[in-house]
């Protein structure tokens, strides 16, 4: 087993919900309600869900955007709240819209300088020789260095917040969907391209998406949440191939084509996701489970080991082998 | 490159230019230009018709119409230029604070700022004035005060939509400073619409000057400024016409170019309300 | 809804309670001895015990929060004290001048509306042609003519050219009724000039959008003509406009009838309020200062209430 580079342990952000007349204190959003998991150096773990079920919280969290509630968060066993300055330019992310992660006011030159702007320590001649290399990893001219974002292609863009997030040398990179927004023809060489700088420079990734094609091609290892909380978490092979948990199998059966190719009962989910104001008691799935029982009613399933470095957390695990 | 095509392009734009530009000038080198000095009296030449000599004709106390109007332009300019500045320097600092530090502080920001508001404009400019004295400074800072809060909300509303902003996020991750993230990041996308309205405030500043100058509570005598001499020469209408005639016309000149830019900068910064006029 | 009223109504009363305490304070933060000033207007010296006898009578020797609170006192029950210059309570000078000020306020608006309104809807419904480039272009010429300049353009016209009308003065009503209005015509056109071209601006703009929204579309698919559906379904839009320009330009207004009254001579709360500045008759300029602010920010009030009433999105 590799080191671990990132550890998450029972994490939890809740955002107040202010209504009425005098905005009087209504309740909470349980965002990300007590997720625990590990990043392994070199690995790309990814997190799949439904939107709104807190993957984009949980990543904001992590990078300090949002400070959290409770629980842990330890980047080579160091808490992030600890670490200084250049240790934690090594935490980094790309963002699902490339529209509105670049500054519009900004030439891209600048944006891809910005990093080194704010660690400070460079030179002109320094910064300038940085840019333009890292507009070489991305396959974009020096050409580009002189273009506002709005002048460029989504592709384009998000090449530019990819060489922008290289800079500074890091270590840990957070993929929000970074290619839902994109074309679909576009999405494999972005893909290819995260893939390419991962190897070159040996780093680690935290890849979220809902997509879980994009999933399963680029990721080692899979964690599935919904409502704030982590359902089931595996290596993508035995994800893919024997889900345990009822949710992660209604989201396999909705990729399409692949109804036939179920190792198991396809499941339909029907409703809405519940409301994360008041989630259901006990299990959160067992509203929309056509398996549920009594007991997912009063008990919270914990993540139960159920193969190698397979967790998941249901009930019903021993019942829904196959 | 691309704006400046725009702008070169747009008819209201060109013609305000070329209105504002010279007044500019003359503002700045007015002193060098004159032939007589605009504050010496001649009981012996009194409101006489334009000649050779006085060219627009002299007032009340023999003094040389066009000297005065052209060392008049300075108070106007000065004090509508410097008050624009001044509100637009406090307000977009005070509404980027409150837009993005938000919070307790922000509150009490926008609430302060809604104070000023409380006020007819016209009236609070002649309470400072009629308090603390008519001077070039205090009315600079009564149109500093009095345009603040357009400023400052315009700035809050936008700084509030972009706090929120992936790019900001990004920023923010890599540790930048707040000062950074609100000068840097945040001040140039917020800067169209304080330019559009640091024009209207021009426009606004010119005719809160020249309307308290025509009450005789604007530049003191016996500097001159253009609405002082209206105010001077309604006494003079029957006799004398073009005493009035010159100064209101350069007056409504000048507030028509400044509200065409203000409308120009619209159109081209701003294309989004291009449609509605 | 009365959620809404109350909301509104609750912000106008604390905005009155600031805007009497930044008067009251601002008047305290003088320079100069408001004292002395009373008992000599050309600083000679003056006799103690005159001093402070009047120091005493006017309460000015209690600390400044007592004097605040009597002060408020006095104006709920409508003392403002004495005028240095006019010699006779604030109250009264304000009480004079207060019908004079609001009746050429009125009035122009009246005229505002009546000119503004028609022309808009006109603008609008020939877009384009020259009947509409005419009036949108004098409508924003409109904007850049001061109003005291505009004001000697009629002066010039109609009272010294074509005497039709007086340049000038006042005639109280029970005197003389007609030359009273005759006395008017002037100064209130002058004020609605401006006015009526921001609003016929934005009435222009919103019965455009008003004409080429979805619902009128099927009104002529009904077989309306285009008269009828013009008239009967855009009132209610009409009014919005002409609601949203008062509020937007009440500011606008105060300073027109301010240099107005000046160039005519109306003897409204302005020219009291010029008058006591160059004085520096300072409770003179207080009650001014607040009864004006009070008018504006009711109004304000009013304006938003019945905005309120007209667009329910706007509570």
């Amino acid at each position: 087993m590799t080191e671990v580079l990132l550890e998450v342990k029972e994490l939890k952000k809740y955002f107040p919900v202010a209504q009425g007349m005098f905005y009087r204190r209504k309740g909470v959003i349980r965002a990300v309600d007590g997720v625990s998991f590990q990043v392994h150096r070199g690995e790309t773990l990814g997190l799949v869900g439904e939107s709104g079920c807190g993957k984009s919280t949980l990543s904001r969290v992590i990078l300090q955007l949002f400070p959290r509630d409770a629980g842990e968060i330890r980047y080579r066993g160091r808490d992030v709240e600890e670490l200084d300055r250049s240790q934690r330019s090594k935490l980094r992310m790309v963002f699902q819209n490339p529209y509105g992660s670049l500054n519009p006011k900004e030439k891209v030159f600048s944006a891809i300088a910005e990093p080194y702007r704010i660690a400070g320590g460079y030179s002109r001649q320094q910064i300038e020789e940085e840019v333009l290399h890292l507009l070489g990893l991305v396959g974009l001219s020096p050409a580009h260095a002189r273009r506002y974002p709005h002048e460029l292609s989504g592709g384009q863009r998000q090449r530019i917040a990819i060489a922008r997030v290289l800079a500074l040398e890091p270590e840990f990179i957070i993929c929000d969907e970074p290619v839902s927004a994109l074309d679909v023809s576009i999405q494999a060489q972005i893909l290819n391209l995260l893939k390419d700088i991962q190897e070159e420079f040996g780093l680690t990734y935290l890849f979220i998406s809902h997509d879980l094609a994009v999933v399963k091609y680029i990721c080692d290892r899979i964690a599935v949440m919904y409502l704030g909380k982590i359902m089931e978490i595996a290596p993508a092979r035995a994800l893919y191939a024997k889900p345990k948990h009822p949710y992660t199998r209604a989201l396999l059966s909705a990729v399409p084509g692949a109804a036939d190719q179920l190792s198991f009962e396809r499941i339909v989910l029907e409703g809405d996701t519940p409301n994360a104001i008041d989630p259901p008691s006990g299990c959160r799935f067992r509203t929309r489970c056509p398996y549920a029982e009594e007991v997912c009613a009063h008990e919270e399933p914990d993540l139960t080991s159920c193969g190698t470095e397979h967790f998941s957390a249901c009930h019903l695990l021993h019942k829904l082998a196959g | 490159m691309n704006l400046l095509q725009q702008f070169s392009g747009n008819k209201k734009f060109v013609f305000s230019v070329m209105v504002l530009l010279p007044l500019i000038v003359i503002a700045l080198f007015g002193p060098l230009i004159i032939r007589h000095d605009p504050l010496e009296m001649n009981t012996k030449r009194v409101l006489e018709p334009p000649s050779t000599d006085f060219l627009l004709g002299t007032d009340e106390y023999g003094r040389c119409i066009l000297c005065r109007m052209i060392i008049g332009i300075r108070p106007t300019l000065f004090v509508a230029f410097g008050g624009a500045a001044v509100a637009m320097m406090a307000g977009s600092t005070l509404g980027l604070t409150a837009g993005y530090i938000g919070g307790k502080l922000g509150n009490v920001i926008m609430r302060a700022i809604d104070i000023v508001l409380c006020f007819p404009p016209i009236l609070l400019a002649m309470l400072v004035v009629g308090l603390w004295g008519t001077g070039i400074i205090n009315l600079l800072l009564v149109i500093g005060i009095l345009y603040t809060p357009h400023f400052c909300r315009i700035a809050y509303s936008t700084t509030l939509k972009l706090r929120k902003a992936e790019f900001v996020e990004n920023q923010r991750i890599l540790g930048a400073s707040t000062l950074r993230i609100v000068g840097k990041t945040l001040f140039p996308n917020i800067l169209s619409p304080l330019i559009i309205q640091f024009s209207i405030t021009v426009a606004n500043g010119i005719l809160l000057e020249s309307g308290l100058s025509f009450l005789g509570l604007g530049v003191p005598p016996p500097h001159p400024s253009w609405g002082q001499m209206i105010g001077k020469a309604k006494n003079h209408i029957v006799t004398h016409k073009h005493y009035m005639f010159f100064p209101s016309l350069c007056l409504c000149l000048t507030i028509l170019a400044t509200n065409l830019m203000g409308d120009a900068l619209r159109d081209v910064l701003d294309p989004k309300l291009k449609e509605s006029h | 809804m009365a959620r809404f009223f109350a909301k509104r109504t609750l912000t106008a009363i604390i905005q009155v309670l600031i805007v009497t305490t930044i008067v009251f304070f601002a008047l305290k933060m003088m320079p100069g001895d408001p004292v002395l000033l009373m008992l000599s207007r050309d600083g000679s010296s003056v006799d103690p015990a005159a001093y402070e006898a009047l120091a005493k009578q006017l309460g000015l020797d209690k600390p400044i929060l007592r004097q605040y609170r009597n002060w408020l006192t006095g104006l709920f029950t409508g003392d403002l004290g004495m005028s240095y210059t006019e010699r006779r309570p604030v109250m009264d000078a304000i009480g004079d001048r207060l019908p004079r000020t609001l009746e050429l306020a009125g009035a122009s608006l009246l005229i505002a509306v009546v000119i503004g309104i028609p022309l808009g809807i006109a603008a609008a419904v020939k877009r384009g042609s020259w009947v509409d480039l005419l009036l949108t272009g004098i409508s924003s010429l409109g904007q850049s003519v001061p109003v005291y300049v505009f004001g000697y353009i009629l002066v010039l016209i109609f009272a010294l050219n074509m005497r039709l009308l007086p340049s000038s003065g006042y005639v109280p009503i029970h005197r003389n009724p007609v030359e009273h209005f005759r006395r008017l015509i002037l100064p209130a056109c002058t004020i609605a000039f401006g006015f009526s071209a921001s609003m016929l601006r934005m009435t222009r703009s919103s019965m455009l959008e008003a004409l080429s929204s979805e619902f009128v579309r099927p009104l002529y698919a009904r077989g309306l003509s285009k008269a009828r559906v013009h008239m009967k379904h855009m009132v209610r839009n009409m009014l919005i406009p002409v609601v949203t320009i008062i509020g937007l330009q009440l500011g606008a207004l105060i300073a027109g009838t301010v240099l107005c009254e000046a160039v005519f001579n109306w003897p409204g709360i302005a020219t009291l309020l010029v008058k006591a500045i160059s004085n520096r008759d300072y409770p003179l300029i207080q009650g001014c200062m607040l009864i004006l602010s009070i008018i504006f920010i009711v109004t304000n009030m009013v304006v938003d209430l019945l905005y309120g009433l007209l667009d329910p999105r706007a509570r």
